[in-house]
């Protein structure tokens, strides 16, 4: 089988063991963190880091861009950035979730970026939005917050989904946007205040 | 900060969390697309460059200890000297002693005219 869960795991999946596990990927778990470099270890494969970081990709990069179909498409670029820079070996990347992180981030920009300039020549587009079934799954309360963060700015956006869902320190997030730590700070201080008057001025 | 606004900053950031817990969770391995995982070479754009910077170096390398072996005037291939000049050519003369002035002979530059 090509997948086969290896008898003995590879030394980096004692990365995932603090992280909560999904259902659907029980052999890794839930993520490669940050900062955590390899010293005498080698790396896990492209393929090893796309079976084990995909849906957890997929799922940043929906936050970002807002939906499914394009969140997919992000991803799958940012892993092809990640071949042709460091091949399927991966060899010289000292921190494949960093940098994964940061291939995801910038490819989702490139889609909002050339989302705002196809907007400037053509009537607004939808695009697959949410499917339909998401507003019945998703709680009210939860969609109230997922309302008032789309009101929110690009930068302040990723900054908040970096920071309470990828769980990321100050000093990842300014390393995975390219900002100081100063501004990102004031960035996620800002976008929740932003967020607690929205919240507090809703139903 | 204020302990009620520390309170409303916790309990928002609590929200977020949990908002964005669920939204994630509704997105499962079921959802994906059957995408295979990128093909390519083992060895990245990186890799490629590095080791083409290397030999670059390496070649520079060479080629520099070649001319430095091989041209005339290298510093590790040094003319000839030539040879030493013949002694007397080149010698200064030596100092010449004045004139002795006989003690017999009367000073031609004295000599009246008779």
């Amino acid at each position: 089988m090509q997948y086969a869960i290896p008898t003995a795991p590879p030394w980096w999946s004692r990365l995932f063991s603090r992280m909560p596990r999904t259902e659907d990927a029980p052999e890794w778990g839930h993520r490669l963190r940050l900062g955590t470099p390899y010293d005498d270890e080698p790396p896990p494969t492209l393929t090893e880091l796309y079976q084990a970081r995909r849906l957890d990709m997929v799922r940043l990069a929906l936050f970002l861009v807002d939906d499914l179909h394009t969140a997919e498409d992000v991803v799958q670029d940012a892993f092809a950035a990640v071949c042709r820079s460091h091949g399927t070996s991966l060899d010289g990347l000292r921190d494949p979730g960093a940098y994964l992180h940061t291939a995801v981030v910038n490819a989702a920009r490139s889609v909002l970026r050339r989302r705002r300039t196809a907007r400037a020549y053509t009537p607004p587009h939808q695009g697959y939005g949410p499917p339909v079934d998401e507003g019945l799954l998703l709680a009210e309360e939860h969609r109230q917050v997922l309302d008032a963060m789309a009101q929110l700015t690009q930068r302040q956006r990723e900054v908040l989904v970096l920071r309470y869902w990828s769980e990321l320190t100050e000093a990842q997030i300014a390393q995975t946007l390219g900002l100081s730590r100063g501004t990102v700070k004031s960035t996620a201080s800002r976008a929740l205040d932003v967020l607690e008057k929205k919240l507090g001025a809703g139903p | 900060m204020k302990p009620n606004a520390e309170d409303r900053r916790l309990a928002t950031e609590d929200r977020l969390r949990a908002a964005l817990a669920a939204r994630a969770a509704l997105v499962t391995h079921r959802d994906l697309r059957r995408d295979a995982p990128p093909q390519g070479r083992s060895w990245g754009v990186h890799r490629v460059r590095r080791m083409a910077f290397a030999a670059l170096g390496v070649a520079a390398a060479v080629v520099t200890v070649c001319l430095l072996v091989l041209l005339p005037d290298s510093p590790l291939d040094p003319a000839p000297v030539p040879p030493a000049s013949t002694p007397g050519i080149d010698e200064p003369l030596p100092a010449t002693s004045p004139r002795p002035v006989g003690p017999s002979g009367p000073d031609p530059s004295v000599t009246s005219r008779s």
